[in-house]
């Protein structure tokens, strides 16, 4: 894997050299923006030295008035934790417990007291040593000989660190960090432990998604990109997955700063600092740096705005290329270190491993797995026609999962924003239907108005309630009237001809059901279209999202939620077969193409309850249904309730009995026509449904005999009735 | 049946209005008429707030997309910049030093009660530190003046909204104009009378680029409360914006009416911003991402 200096060199200059350069623009620029007389410019050890270094070089060739006050703050992760765990102990326990999800108590103390001298001896198998690290914060005072040792190291270290900054700041009010990046975490320790001074964090860039551990800091740019995923209309996004390359860039083959001192005069100071600001860069495993070094020295002050962004972007693309499908060379190319852990550790990770077994159980796929840059590990685990496609395959997997990204779509997510906005007929038809319950209808409007998703028609169907109800809770919510319809009936007409009426009202490409009385995520129909109009969303008539049912009870104007769990969470797919047996979503739940209801014909007004059970059968018999696995509609009933507040569900139950028959029956005698196959279905569903009911419960200790033999008659019974519904259907060809 | 339901279109005037293929028919008779009846239909009381957006609602804007008009102007810039300092700034370097001026006054700018907004005097300061040209005052002036003498090119008075503003305040009511804006009041007023209206209508203006809090965050109308010595129900706003003019200012109690851009126009504007995007993508300057969502 590994590759010549010269060619990771020119990998540097010509690929690293243009995009350093144009952070550079913006982090002088947004330095001097804040350049107000007032503001402490601290570069942040160990990357602040070599960013420092690098805008020095740029600095040569682009003349500009000096900055004000611009100067280093020697710190690291570890000594930023000691520093801050007095004044800022939860945060600081937090970082603590993420930099060792593993890892017992011991392996806490240790890096915590690897820069003592005289750290104390301590067993680690006995309490509290062998506890897991998470318990840390918990355990931790000075009652313990080993953990009062901890306290005055924390001690000695915060006063160092707060000597060291308050020297620095001065008597500036603004501190403006500038380091690597990504998530602040050393910034969130600063505001919290020195909530006195604004911190201003300027970042190469900023990822604040999944994993992070603490708040994000109050202020902070990423000056390259602010985003938690990969957007192919940013190509230097691509560092998302290897967010290493620049973390090696600025990295000198010195230690962290994990200690500060003082002289003969009192004044603090760093002893390796003087190591990072004279190390000279080596060809050898540092072929990048100086190559960025090249490049930069080699510009002239003539090179202009419009050249710089364009050779900006043409590195950011052939970057991406190299980040996100690398093939073997490639990944020579990229990686030139090591990934040293810090935190008081001397742990070396390596970015991505040679393709040879680490032990007995490991593979390809572990290492894959595990790798710090993925698509590296896979570029030199599988042949390169081979792994291209994994690349591809990882990237859309990721994407799928955050915003059903389409590879293939070339619209950005800032010009699909835009469409939305320029179509003429609304996407999205949302059916309310609503009878007198200005609570409810309330709260269910506000949960369309909060939609991130907004091509919609919301069409209120007032089915025999008062109207005026209806406007005042309009008036209430500042939904956009010119996206509301209201459909209103004198007399009722019945849950499933309200809903082909709502329904009919106005065209759309898909249709949902959002009753009065539930509610969903603000994302719901952002994701559920987003699903639909993906790629691997095309196939489906409709797609079910996971459900929270919530009870809960109305008393006045006051909803009180009573408790919420999932609602019929076991579920991966949509069978056709496991609808015929039960129901098993809410209409709250599901979004459908408008072309399979036009199909089906809509909903059976002759149902008083089930219509949406008989509805989802036959649209099961014209399509297939999706599934977002994710928890974006909620499914309310009330306790108790009677009348205007009752459920469906609860209100309805005597009438779910009877009519759950009165469509099997309906089915059944269906026999001879078309829908002949649910008709078989649902007779075996009901036996099959016997069974389930006597066979004992999944986890039950042991079946007895008796019960053996009952189930083994079940079977027998079922074999028979299958039997006659096989013969039946041949009657029937 | 049929006699049984009822259809309601509460938002049928603002459905109208997206429908039009001429942006300008707002401004015939009787969709102006219209119009105004809508908003005068909220005014409860003579001594009542009419509070207005401006850009898209007092004076409309054309066709032409943002980046057009940063394009365009930051071609007048250049060549005035050049010929004044004999530096040889490109139209695209001006574009390029104009977006990210832009970001960088909007990201940077001291922050009130949460909100931040960028301001033309530091947006050109920007733009000429960028060129690496010494950002004068005088130089700034000069180039906002630019800017603000190509606006008035590119703008239409709605006067409809100026007559109907002209009899509430002939009984005794106020007249505002609230907008997120670049621009200071001062430099709104500017371009009224550039168009030929008499500042005098309002009883005052208010923008962004001056208070910091805007209507999009929400905090302006509070804050307008106590400047004004009003109640929220004291207010009628009206504006194109979706979220800015019509659900925040609802949401805070101020009754709202909601004069959306048509569809066709957005399309039209959609269609320019298009084309120069590729315009520019063949001289290397793509810029997608620097341009966001229009609030529409």
């Amino acid at each position: 894997m590994r590759n010549s200096p010269q060619s990771a060199y020119d990998f540097g200059k010509d690929v690293l050299g243009p995009i350093i350069h144009y952070y550079l623009h913006l982090l002088d620029h947004h330095m001097r923006y804040l350049d107000d007389g007032n503001t402490k410019f601290l570069y942040v050890s160990r990357a602040g030295v070599r960013i420092k270094a690098l805008m020095d070089v740029y600095r040569t060739v682009t003349p500009s008035v000096p900055l004000h006050d611009e100067d280093y703050i020697w710190m690291s992760r570890i000594l930023t934790v000691k520093a801050c765990y007095t004044r800022a102990t939860v945060h600081a326990q937090a970082v603590i417990k993420k930099e060792f999800p593993v890892h017992q108590i011991s392996d806490v103390v240790r890096s915590l007291l690897a820069t003592e001298p005289q750290a104390p001896e301590f067993n680690q198998d006995v309490l509290p040593f062998s506890l897991p690290a998470s318990a840390f914060g918990e355990v931790f005072d000075g009652s313990n000989p080993v953990f009062a040792h901890i306290v005055r190291h924390f001690a000695q270290v915060a006063d160092l660190f707060d000597r060291q900054l308050r020297a620095l700041v001065g008597g500036k009010s603004r501190v403006v960090l500038i380091d690597s990046g990504w998530q602040g975490t050393s910034q969130t320790l600063l505001e919290s432990a020195y909530p006195e001074y604004q911190f201003v964090g300027l970042y190469v860039a900023t990822t604040y998604g999944e994993g992070q551990t603490l708040p994000s800091p109050r202020e902070s740019h990423g000056l390259l990109f602010e985003k938690d995923e990969f957007d192919a209309s940013q190509p230097i996004t691509a560092l998302w997955y290897n967010r290493h390359v620049m973390e090696s860039l600025f990295e000198p083959k010195v230690s962290s700063i994990e200690t500060l001192v003082t002289d003969a005069a009192g004044t603090v100071y760093a002893p390796q600092a003087q190591a990072l600001l004279t190390y000279v860069a080596q060809l050898d495993d540092d072929a990048h740096y100086l190559g960025v070094c090249d490049y930069l020295a080699g510009l002239t002050a003539a090179h202009s705005l419009h050249r710089l962004y364009a050779d900006f972007h043409a590195a950011s693309q052939l970057f991406a290329q190299k980040i996100l499908y690398p093939t073997k060379a490639d990944v020579a190319l990229v990686v030139t270190k090591k990934r040293t852990a810090d935190f008081g550790r001397s742990l070396v990770v390596p970015v991505v491993y040679d393709a040879v077994d680490r032990h007995a159980h490991d593979s390809a796929e572990q290492r894959v797995r595990e790798a710090i840059w993925i698509q590296g590990q896979i570029a030199v685990e599988y042949p390169d026609y081979d792994a291209e496609q994994r690349q591809r395959d990882l990237i859309r997997g990721v994407k799928t999962q955050a915003f059903f990204h389409d590879p293939n779509e070339q619209r950005t997510t800032t010009e699909r924003d835009w469409q939305i906005t320029l179509d003429v007929q609304p996407r999205v038809l949302i059916v309310m239907r609503t009878k007198n319950r200005p609570v409810l209808l309330r709260r269910a409007l506000e949960s369309v108005y909060k939609q991130t998703y907004t091509n919609y028609m919301l069409v209120i169907v007032n089915d025999g309630g008062r109207f005026e109800l209806v406007q005042n809770e309009l008036a209430r919510v500042p939904l956009d009237l010119a996206r509301v319809v209201i459909v209103s009936n004198r007399q009722s007409v019945g849950m499933e001809a309200a809903s082909n009426l709502g329904i009919r009202a106005t065209s759309s490409d898909y249709v949902v059901v959002h009753d009065d009385d539930d509610s969903w995520h603000p994302q719901f129909l952002q994701k559920s279209i987003g699903y639909l109009e993906s790629s691997a969303g095309r196939k489906y008539g409709g797609v079910v999202t996971r459900c929270i049912q919530v009870v809960e009870r109305v008393r006045g104007e006051q909803i009180t939620i009573l408790s919420q769990e999932p609602y019929k969470f076991n579920f991966q797919q949509v069978y056709l077969a496991e609808m015929v047996r039960q129901n098993f979503f809410a209409p709250i739940s599901f979004v459908y193409r408008r072309a399979i209801y036009d199909k089906i014909g809509g909903y059976d007004e002759a149902l008083p309850v089930l219509g949406d059970w008989d509805f989802n059968l036959r649209f099961l018999l014209e399509a297939d249904i999706g599934v977002l696995d994710e928890e974006l509609s909620y499914y309310h009933h009330r306790e108790a309730a009677s009348g205007s507040y009752a459920n469906s569900v609860t209100g309805g139950i005597s009438k779910h009995v009877e009519y759950d028959a009165i469509v099997r029956n309906r089915m059944l005698r269906q026999l001879t026509t078309h829908d002949s196959r649910l008709s078989t279905m649902l007779a075996m569903a009901r036996y099959s449904d016997l069974i389930l009911q006597k066979i004992p419960a999944p986890g039950a200790s042991s079946v007895s005999t008796d019960q053996a033999n009952q189930l083994e008659r079940y079977i027998r019974l079922a074999d028979e009735r299958w039997a006659i519904i096989q013969l039946l259907l041949q009657q029937q060809r | 049946m049929i006699d049984n339901t009822t259809v309601y279109t509460p938002g049928a005037l603002a459905q109208h209005v997206l429908s039009i293929d001429d942006r300008y028919a707002i401004l015939q008779p009787e969709l102006a008429a219209s119009i105004v009846d809508d908003i005068a239909s909220y005014l409860r009381s003579p001594h009542m707030y009419l509070s207005f957006d401006v850009f898209d609602t007092l004076l409309l804007r054309n066709h032409q997309s943002e980046l057009r008009r940063f394009f365009e102007v930051s071609a007048l810039v250049s060549a005035h910049i050049n010929q004044r300092v004999h530096s040889s700034i490109t139209p695209h370097d001006a574009l390029i030093a104009r977006l990210t001026a832009n970001r960088l006054s909007y990201r940077l700018s001291p922050m009130v009660d949460g909100c931040r907004e960028g301001n033309i005097n530091e947006i050109y300061r920007l733009l000429l530190t960028q060129c690496q040209i010494p950002a004068h005052a005088e130089l700034i002036a000069e180039c906002v003046d630019i800017e603000l003498a190509y606006e008035i090119t590119q703008l239409t008075v709605n006067q409809p909204l100026f007559d109907l503003m002209h009899r509430h305040r002939a009984q005794g009511g106020h007249a505002i104009y609230v907008s997120d804006m670049y621009l200071s009041k001062a430099h709104i007023d500017r371009l009224f009378v550039g168009l030929g209206v008499d500042v005098r209508v309002f009883t005052h203006g208010y923008s962004s680029a001056d208070t910091i809090l805007s209507k999009r965050s929400g905090k302006i109308w509070s804050w307008l409360c106590a400047q004004l010595g009003a109640q929220m129900s004291d207010f009628v706003h009206v504006g194109d914006s979706l979220v800015s003019d019509y659900q925040s200012p609802r949401a805070h109690g101020i009754s709202a009416v909601h004069i959306p851009i048509p569809l066709q126009m957005r399309r039209d504007i959609m269609a320019d911003h298009g084309a120069l995007v590729q315009e520019l993508e063949s001289v290397n300057i793509p810029v997608q991402s620097w341009m966001s969502t229009p609030h529409w």
